[in-house]
């Protein structure tokens, strides 16, 4: 008899694993904070310094590579009461990290003089696990250009103004951070000082370059109504190799030009070579290489379209690892893929070697897959194994299978790329077709999006279509764009869905849309347009009335003229574009719809959701409304994305 | 677009809470807004436009804003709400913003802006948007917007406008094409 219990007891433990296995990942358990945002290893490998991002907080965590363990170095909440946070961390040497610090300073009653005020921190590690790191700071505005890292301790630092310098600062030296310094106590030790001066520019200096040791070589500076680039010679800036004047900076490219003013960032390895951001874009979804002695430029990365706002760069050679950019009004790195992928097919991998120690025996690389989020990982030449040391979504870590496929289809004789994205078995699955927002500009790459695996765990099968107006691919398929908000866009989105539709691991009877933004807009098209095929739709910040969109009390004039080239013209194209409008179409709707909007949106108004709201109340259709009164563009906060995304998930269950 | 207007002094006229109408003339409207303002002493200038009897401009029409219809409106004090205003008969460009914080002035022009402009229709509630100016401001920045908020405001505006707007149609006030309420309105079409 016990032994029959026994048996039934294991066979019963069998089912409640393999039941939990293949359970689905709650939005509540799935959308967490405490994410690493970077790494930086130290010039002897020996440590690597991540930020980690808790709830309301950031840690400098400090990894030493040999022992395998970890200490937190500073948490910010006990270095102040304010919002703070660690903008970038340098390593000077292998016992100082320099971490540029900012703290909110909120100004007098209804003055909201925005101060994000700076400072640059430097940390000493201390030998002693238990003891507390000293950490002193620069109290002389300006900024970090060079971490000198074959000088231990030491750092160039920059001062813009009429006349610029560089000095070079000795960290020991410098005022213990926010210690009240006594009068005899020189601030930041006295150090800037003609002595310790390295080199200078007559003008305003936007940007230093240098040589990998540490040597300035050019210098980017505002002067007399121009920006200038010079070489610097011994210190000193010589004549301009190229200058912009400012009515050329503040014109707007011909229509026909490929970009605006390129101006440098940063120096590229090859000689007399720049990495460069386009001026005039409206966003800099591009970094270009530029060299200004010959006139050569080429496009070396498209992010999927978020605001490109500083490049990463690694290596001995001044390779192009990444890139910063603004995603959601958030601080985010996005790095470039080390491997060319050459066939369509292929693992979605991005491996890319981020930092390495300088005799080359330590790396520190980022590893990030279609369903592994990315993972910072330090890899030593004396050990088989590899050591982590941070995640973009440690919670997610190994928590999710999926595959991946990327396929083309032929539309009015473009080839359209699409990722589907499905659950690991033999199907058939409920099918989710999410098209991306933008929608000229933007696209969806084939590496980790947290949207798509939320619904891949949750079993349901996702379509992504790189439209016509997509970047990433090619300018021929980004160009295709203009014009097609609402025509052979949308086309795209249907045949593609067709075809995966036709799939044996793919359910056709159930399928619906699912977008933001632009993607939204393309969700409430495709119920209205292919009611045979979309079951529902959902639609979170979507435009609903596009004359609505093209008038935005938020779009600046550049963005108007943009809009207006690429969308239409409200004045012209008015009956054009009401009859692409969903808000005018909602009577042919008959299909579930779920409209969400958050009331503080600055890209597609609210208004959207309200009007669209009120004529399918009118023709009395079958719909689902939320505002969300604190959201922008789209959710942000991970308490926004839970409660989104359950109900969501609710409403799909409901009518897929 | 350019704008041509011509100088003259403004005329001050004032803005109404929305449960004490102003008396309106024959060719008259009432413009209604719905303030959300900040600041010390914001107000806003407008000028009507030259040619009377258009909603908005057509194809590449000019603005032409008339020397003899400048008003100035101060928005001082005012808590946020809907507001009325009894204007003549036009389209208007709201030229001006002003939203002084003590000694910091601000001025923004708005005088080239498609989405700045409202028009008045003769014995009619015009809703022209949900002006807001941010009470919290940046020493040299500021964030001014007028919203078209039709449907996101009509929930309010029948029920504290019930009455008025029975004597007075409500209309989209927008100085640009904007047909939603009266698509909205429309009867809904009954299949035989």
């Amino acid at each position: 008899m016990t032994v029959v219990i026994q048996r039934i007891l294991i066979v019963l433990f069998c089912l409640a694993v393999s039941v939990g296995a293949a359970a689905d990942i709650s939005a509540t358990d799935y959308f967490k904070s405490g994410k690493t945002l970077t790494a930086q290893i130290s010039p002897d490998g020996k440590f690597v310094a991540t930020i980690a991002q808790q709830q309301d907080n950031q840690e400098l965590v400090l990894w030493d590579t040999e022992a395998g363990s970890k200490r937190v170095l500073i948490d910010l909440a006990s270095l102040t009461p304010r919002d703070a946070s660690i903008r970038f961390i340098r390593w000077i040497g292998s016992e100082h990290i320099v971490a540029q610090f900012m703290e909110v300073k909120k100004g007098v009653k209804n003055l909201l003089d925005t101060k994000p005020a700076y400072r640059l921190l430097i940390i000493e590690i201390s030998a002693e696990i238990d003891q507390l790191p000293k950490i002193f700071e620069v109290r002389t505005p300006g900024w970090l250009v060079h971490a000198l890292p074959v000088e231990g301790g030491k750092f160039l630092y920059a001062k813009s103004g009429i006349h610029s310098k560089i000095y070079k600062i000795d960290a020991s030296k410098l005022n213990v951070f926010k210690k009240k310094a006594g009068k005899l106590v020189r601030k930041d030790g006295g150090q800037f000082t003609k002595r310790n001066e390295v080199a200078s520019v007559e003008g305003y200096a936007i940007r230093w370059f240098f040589s990998g040791s540490g040597q300035p070589e050019s210098v980017l500076y505002f002067n007399e109504g121009k920006i200038n680039l010079s070489i610097v010679v011994d210190g000193a800036a010589g004549e301009p190799i190229k200058s912009w004047a400012e009515d050329e900076i503040e014109e707007d490219p011909a229509p026909d030009a490929k970009h605006g003013q390129l101006i440098p960032i940063a120096r590229s390895g090859e000689a007399d070579t720049y990495f460069c951001l386009d001026i005039d874009a409206e966003t800099d979804h591009t970094v270009y290489k530029c060299n200004f002695a010959t006139g050569e430029e080429s496009i070396v990365y498209r992010s999927d379209g978020y605001n490109i706002i500083d490049i990463i760069l690694g290596g001995a050679n001044n390779e192009l690892v990444g890139v910063k950019v603004l995603r959601e009004g958030k601080l985010e790195r996005q790095y470039i893929d080390g491997v060319t992928r050459t066939k369509e097919l292929a693992p979605s991998s991005l491996n890319a070697t981020i930092g390495s120690s300088l005799d080359g025996s330590v790396e520190l690389y980022y590893h990030e897959t279609h369903d592994q989020p990315g993972r910072y990982g330090v890899r030593r030449q004396t050990r088989s194994s590899d050591m982590l040391v941070g995640s973009k979504y440690p919670h997610l870590d190994g928590r999710l299978q999926s595959r991946q496929y990327h396929e083309r289809i032929n539309v009015e004789g473009l080839e359209i790329p699409y990722l589907l994205t499905l659950p690991e078995g033999k199907g058939p699955y409920p099918l989710i077709v999410m098209p991306h927002g933008g929608p000229i500009g933007v696209f969806d790459d084939r590496y980790f999006d947290l949207y798509t695996q939320f619904f891949v765990a949750n079993g349901y099968a996702v379509l992504r279509v790189n439209y016509r107006g997509s970047s990433g691919y090619s300018t021929e398929l980004e160009e295709a764009g203009t014009g097609q908000w609402g025509h052979l866009i949308l086309d795209d989105i249907y045949q593609a869905t067709q075809a995966v539709s036709k799939r044996s691991d793919i359910s056709a009877a159930k399928i619906c849309s699912v977008g933001m933004s632009y993607g939204g807009y393309a969700s409430l098209m495709m119920t209205i347009r292919h009611q045979d095929l979309f079951r529902c739709a959902v639609s979170v910040a979507g435009v609903t009335d596009v004359n609505l969109y093209l008038n935005s009390p938020y779009a600046t004039k550049t963005q108007d003229a943009w809009l207006q080239k690429k969308v239409g013209d409200t004045v012209r194209d008015y009956e054009a574009l009401k009859n692409v409008s969903p808000v005018y179409l909602a009577k042919d709707i008959n299909r579930p719809i779920y409209i969400l909007h958050g009331e503080e949106d600055k890209v597609v108004d609210v208004e959207h959701m309200y009007r669209m709201n009120l004529m399918l109340s009118k023709y009395n259709k079958d719909y689902e409304w939320r505002s969300f009164p604190d959201m922008g563009h789209g959710p942000e906060e991970n308490v926004l994305q839970v409660e989104m995304f359950n109900s969501i998930l609710s409403f799909l269950d409901k009518n897929i | 677009m350019s704008v041509i207007v011509e100088s003259a002094v403004a005329r001050s006229v004032v803005l109404s809470p929305y449960d004490e109408p102003p008396e309106l003339g024959r060719r008259e409207g009432y413009i209604l807004v719905n303030l959300d303002v900040g600041g010390t002493a914001p107000s806003i200038d407008f000028v009507r436009n030259y040619k009377v009897g258009q909603a908005y401009l057509e194809g590449d029409e000019e603005i032409r804003l008339s020397k003899n219809h400048r008003y100035s409106v101060s928005l001082k004090g005012k808590s946020k709400g809907l507001y009325l205003m009894a204007m003549p008969v036009g389209l208007y460009q709201i030229t001006q913003i002003n939203a002084p914080y003590f000694n910091l002035p601000y001025q923004l022009d708005t005088g080239d802006k498609r989405v700045w402009r409202f028009c008045v229709d003769a014995q009619k509630v015009n809703y022209i948007g949900r002006l807001f100016i941010n009470k919290q401001r940046k020493s040299d920045t500021i964030e001014v917007y007028l919203k078209n908020r039709m449907a996101a405001d009509l929930g309010e505006i029948q029920d504290l406008l019930g009455v008025l707007i029975e004597q007075y149609p409500l209309v989209s006030g927008a100085g640009v094409q904007d047909v939603f309420y009266r698509e909205w309105l429309a009867p809904v079409e009954v299949k035989q």
